[in-house]
């Protein structure tokens, strides 16, 4: 059985925002499922229907073969949720939060102290537990409220954007958590990332969402290898017109394409191909600004099926409206 | 169900109590209210006359016939004070109550709101607690308002015991449940604040200046009369002033306690059909 099905799955906000536009995909018991895509591409939508806290225009979600809108109480039973927005209430103290929401199954208060203490040793906040919460940094907030996530010992654990705004090292820490929970406990996660890297190192599939839409599935393995060879990025400052046909024609070069001001060259071996692209961009006049070479990585994935820069990107007429529509909220 | 309830009602209440200003203010504004509104409008004081040397016989007359037929005939009591605190008995709970749509926008605005969507509770027991933390503050400030009168010179009737002490906490309290149910259930879809803060900036006076708090009601026009007559703290008051006074007549008093019980019922039927529609 799938922890999660989902099935052509739609959502237009209340003033025709079309936030997903029929997404499909299952994530199966033990794995880590990652969902990518820039801000505003649906990622926090699709999160909010399985977790059951928004209705789906049309498409079924299930959860351990629940349905999430005809059986809402069943699923929420069986999941926990981190949202992107911080929830631990800030004037209470740690333990307190994780108490509360333990409470909210139905546990009883004894119990939700002892479980509570539990998953903040677990998470590494067991000497701030009867802090107040306003007084914890970024990093241990996200963790708090990971351990709110685990208090009924769900089946599947939603994390939407879970080290969203923290440094180098707390990510690496929550990396570690969000690790050790799918190997020691074998729990199921889906999770939402904008950070290539996090997906690439923590899921064992991938799905790239772009616009309410999913581009493309797979491991990150299979990914990366879809596109082959590496990567040569040349930043131009004024690329000329014919500069994608001098290049296509040198040898082991397989693609060319332009994207703003900047060139991916897809080659066979980097670096091979590189004194005769330096010479062929210098004999047509090219002055260039940097150059870099990738091997391949998910950001590649991701410019190759959607087309853009995944970083560094105004946000379209779409985006800004849903986060206008969510600051209105 | 219970359990749920209790533990965001717990919320609530840690979450009051750990603001200390919050306590401070319980004490003061009923001071305001009483030791300078209450004894400034006291009309027992406006109405007697000045000692004047040489009319002692005749004022002491005119001053009994002013006191009877005025004072004693609005107010039903010499005391105005009195009839004034009692009054402000209900207007407290108001006062009190009207903010209890707060934490539910508040909780939304903060993303506490998703962590108990997000539970497997009935939605219910997320209003049941606003009402009731809201009912239990309401209380506080509403003792601390009685406590603080008596000490400014409210007096009660000589036969006031726990019965009557029993019957005006049952009669706050359903005041305070229905008010805290309409203030809630008026929130549950609301997203700014500021809502809020018109709709309790909007009603509070009126709800106050249409009811007996501080005047009866019986030298209003008519239109104000039945306004008055529809207001739940009108009724709160009358059950309040003729155990505590021994203002008013027993006889109408069944009118006003089936009034309460009704308004009461109807408030909260109405913020628990609502709160399915928290999202």
């Amino acid at each position: 059985m799938w922890v999660v099905e989902v099935e052509n799955l739609h959502k237009i906000y209340p003033g025709g925002v079309k936030a997903l536009n029929g997404i499909s995909f299952k994530v199966s018991k033990g794995e880590i499922y990652s969902i990518l895509g820039p801000n505003g591409a649906g990622k926090t939508t699709a999160m909010k229907i399985i977790a059951t806290l928004l209705k789906p225009t049309s498409g079924s979600v299930s959860v351990m073969g629940i349905d999430v809108t005809s059986n809402s109480n069943a699923v929420r039973r069986i999941i926990g949720y981190v949202p992107q927005d911080l929830s631990a209430d800030d004037e209470l103290t740690g333990v307190e939060n994780v108490i509360l929401q333990a409470r909210l199954y139905g546990i009883s208060k004894g119990e939700a102290r002892r479980r509570a203490m539990e998953l903040l040793e677990m998470v590494g906040l067991k000497d701030a537990a009867n802090r107040i919460v306003r007084s914890y940094s970024g990093g241990m907030r996200r963790r708090l409220e990971l351990a709110m996530g685990l208090v009924n010992d769900p089946e599947l654990l939603i994390l939407d954007e879970p080290t969203l705004g923290l440094d180098v090292q707390s990510r690496l820490t929550l990396w570690d958590y969000i690790k050790r929970l799918k190997n020691e406990r074998g729990l199921t996660i889906l999770m939402t990332t904008h950070y290539m890297d996090e997906a690439d190192k923590l899921s064992n599939r991938v799905a790239i969402i772009d616009h309410g839409k999913i581009v493309v599935e797979g491991s990150p393995e299979e990914l990366k290898s879809r596109i082959g060879g590496d990567v040569i990025m040349v930043k131009a400052s004024k690329p000329s017109h014919n500069i994608i046909d001098k290049i296509v024609a040198i040898e082991g070069v397989l693609g060319v394409d332009l994207v703003e001001n900047i060139v991916r060259i897809k080659v066979e071996s980097a670096e091979k191909a590189m004194a005769k692209l330096l010479g062929v961009l210098s004999s047509i006049g090219t002055s260039v600004e940097s150059i870099s070479i990738a091997k391949p990585t998910l950001d590649q994935v991701f410019i190759e099926y959607t087309g853009r820069m995944f970083r560094d990107e105004e946000p379209s007429d779409f985006r800004k409206q849903v986060m206008v529509w969510r600051r209105r909220r | 169900m219970i359990r749920e309830t209790a533990a965001l009602y717990e919320r609530e209440m840690v979450k009051w109590f750990r603001q200390k200003v919050q306590l401070v203010f319980v004490v003061i504004i009923p001071l305001m209210w009483m030791g300078l509104f209450g004894k400034s409008l006291n009309f027992s004081v406006l109405f007697r006359i000045p000692d004047v040397p040489g009319i002692e016989p005749i004022r002491a007359q005119i001053q009994h016939l002013i006191e009877e037929h005025i004072v004693k005939r609005y107010f039903g009591t010499y005391d105005y004070f009195s009839f004034f605190v009692v009054g402000m008995l209900s207007v407290f709970i108001l006062f009190t109550t009207m903010w209890s749509g707060m934490s539910i926008v508040f909780d939304r605005r903060l993303g506490y709101l998703n962590r108990f969507l997000v539970a497997p509770i009935p939605r219910y027991s997320i209003v049941v607690s606003k009402i009731l933390s809201s009912v239990t503050r309401s209380l506080i400030q509403a003792s601390a308002l009685l406590v603080i009168a008596l000490a400014l010179g409210l007096s009660l009737k000589a036969s006031v015991g726990p019965i009557e002490i029993l019957v005006l906490y049952a009669v706050i309290t359903a005041l305070a449940i229905s008010f805290s149910s309409i203030f809630t259930a008026v929130a549950i879809r609301i997203t700014s604040h500021d809502l809020v803060i018109s709709i309790a900036n909007l009603v509070n006076l009126p709800l106050m200046f249409t009811s007996n708090a501080l005047f009866p009601t019986q030298q209003m026009p008519e239109y104000l009369q039945i306004i008055a007559r529809l207001n739940p703290i009108t009724h709160a008051n009358n059950i309040n002033r003729y155990f505590l006074l021994g203002v008013g007549d027993p006889v109408s008093l069944v009118g006003s306690a089936v009034y309460m019980i009704l308004f009461t019922v109807v408030s909260l039927a109405i913020a628990m059909i609502l709160s399915r529609k928290i999202e």
